[in-house]
């Protein structure tokens, strides 16, 4: 169908007006394959594989091998640091051992956990709407 | 049992539920590959990586959204920014002229089963602001007002450039269709 009138007119009586709404509208386009290659360029799920998540372990684990190759019968004296951090860790156990003190630090743990996983509520118990 | 968008936003945004994208890309493909094509002149693999581009951005940017426009709008809006930055960058800018619309017109009569393709070409003589408005009014459905909201635009404007693409259209027409 063609316009039957083109000169100028109200727009509520605009032979193209009408026109164009009726002719206009463009058909649906296929999917054609355009959502799974949308889907193939997503990014990848957070908790895949992470370049900075494995050079985080790969140092750790090169940190531990060299602790354990110092400590070891082929390698050189222990460092200072090694000395330093084994009196603080025979301290810390030492203290431990008073069932007490592990019961607070227990208790430490699971409060900084609690106060960590419910932030966000507790933050908005100080919201105040007007 | 169809969901509505705005579950399917909730589940993507909550559990990164990849098939709840995939339902939504499945949707709105169709209007936003649209909007692409006439942003990119009819190019049709140009759009395609613009509109894939737009739901990847939107993938990213699904959390920001708070549904103060419809979904589909949102999406348009996208678009037309990522089409906006790239024009901007390749400092592209080609606008026409109604005198050279209308003499640059081809001057013999159409018959009426070609009018639509008639449209498509008239479109394509229009300045590319007044075929993105017309395209948004006319092909996709979209009130004034959303058309603001995509194009970032007043709503003066967006009048203006559906006054000014109407009038050539109707004087391109004119001269594709003597008869009428």
């Amino acid at each position: 169908m063609e316009p039957a009138n083109l000169t100028p007119l109200p727009p509520e009586r605009d032979p193209l007006e009408a026109w164009l709404s009726a002719k206009a509208p463009v058909a649906p386009l296929p999917d054609e394959g355009f959502t799974t290659r949308v889907l193939a360029a997503l990014p990848p799920p957070q908790n895949s594989f992470s370049w900075g998540r494995l050079l985080l372990y790969a140092a750790g684990a090169l940190s531990g091998l060299a602790v354990a190759w110092w400590h070891g019968s082929g390698g050189p004296s222990p460092a200072p640091i090694f000395t330093w951090w084994n009196g603080v860790a025979a301290q810390t156990v030492n203290l431990l051992a008073d069932p007490w003190w592990g019961l607070a630090l227990a208790g430490a743990i699971v409060a900084a956990a609690v106060v960590y996983a419910l932030r966000v509520g507790w933050a908005s118990l100080f919201e105040v709407d007007f | 049992m169809t969901l509505p968008d705005s579950e399917l936003i909730v589940r993507v945004v909550d559990s990164d539920d990849r098939a709840a994208f995939g339902e939504l890309v499945g949707r709105h493909q169709s209007a936003v590959r649209n909007f692409a094509r006439n942003l990119a002149g009819g190019d049709a693999a140009l759009a395609d990586d613009l509109a894939q581009e737009t739901f990847i951005q939107a993938y990213r940017s699904l959390s920001h959204y708070r549904g103060e426009s419809a979904f589909p709008t949102w999406l348009l809006g996208i678009a037309h920014n990522r089409w906006r930055n790239a024009r901007r960058q390749q400092r592209e800018h080609v606008s026409l002229n109604v005198e050279e619309v209308v003499h640059a017109a081809v001057p013999s009569p159409a018959p009426a089963a070609d009018l639509r393709h008639d449209l498509a070409d008239a479109l394509r003589r229009l300045s590319p602001d007044e075929q993105t408005a017309v395209h948004l009014c006319y092909q996709q459905g979209l009130s004034h007002s959303e058309i603001a909201a995509v194009l970032d635009w007043p709503l003066g404007t967006v009048k203006t450039n559906l006054a000014r693409g109407k009038d050539k259209l109707r004087q391109i027409l004119a001269v594709w269709n003597p008869q009428t």
